[in-house]
């Protein structure tokens, strides 16, 4: 008996290519994007080098910054430092004070520990003798 | 004081040497010259840490507080840089 063939039932499915526009506006798309594609990228070349620039320029002014710091006037100073005057968040001894306070608000570096250490390590421009000389003439 | 004030010796952020006879330190040392240290603001006015952070004036400097006088100037100094 020769042998039942079942039939295939299995239906192939075809690919409907494109349409002709569709394919047009591809290839189209294809050749404008190769086209603009450097300038794209240029741009971005460029974009990134000005930012780098920028960049680069910012932190040279921060360190000169730090180096030099900006003015700022002396009322301006004056009322700072009169603000923690009223409101003390940091203590210490009246050096440790009057050290951080004339380096915040008046840029000014005074050097030592304690009172008695100052004539060590800074400048002294009058003593008592002149200044009792100075009390008595103001 | 206040002639060095106007001729600029002592200027916004001098720090000047004071002693104050009040002081503990002042009294168990009797050989330190000055124990304390008040800074100028500017504007005739002085900062210091004495018991917390306060402001005197130059003539609270000089002027005694009930009929005693504690705080002396002493020496003025400048940075060294």
């Amino acid at each position: 008996m020769k042998p039942k063939i079942k039939p295939n039932y299995r239906i192939k499915t075809v690919k409907k290519r494109p349409s002709m526009l569709l394919r047009g506006v591809a290839i189209g798309a294809t050749i404008l994007a190769l086209k603009f594609a450097p300038q794209f990228f240029a741009a971005d070349a460029r974009v990134a080098k000005i930012n780098a620039e920028i960049a680069a320029q910012n932190k040279i002014l921060a360190v000169e910054r730090q180096k030099n710091p900006p003015m700022v006037p002396l009322e301006v100073r004056y009322k700072n430092g009169k603000r923690e005057i009223f409101n003390p968040n940091e203590h210490g001894n009246c050096t440790a004070y009057v050290k951080r306070a004339a380096k915040k608000y008046f840029g000014k570096n005074y050097l030592g520990t304690a009172a008695w250490f100052l004539p060590e390590e800074n400048k002294v421009v009058l003593s008592a003798l002149s200044l009792a000389k100075i009390k008595i003439q103001g | 004081m206040a002639s060095s004030i106007k001729a600029g010796t002592i200027s916004p952020g001098t720090v000047i040497g004071t002693r104050y006879t009040d002081s503990q330190i002042q009294r168990d040392n009797p050989r330190l010259e000055f124990t304390h240290v008040i800074l100028y603001a500017g504007n005739g006015e002085f900062w210091h840490n004495l018991h917390g952070l306060k402001k005197i004036s130059i003539g609270e400097i000089y002027s005694s507080k009930d009929g005693k006088r504690t705080l002396y100037p002493l020496v003025v100094f400048a940075p060294k840089k």
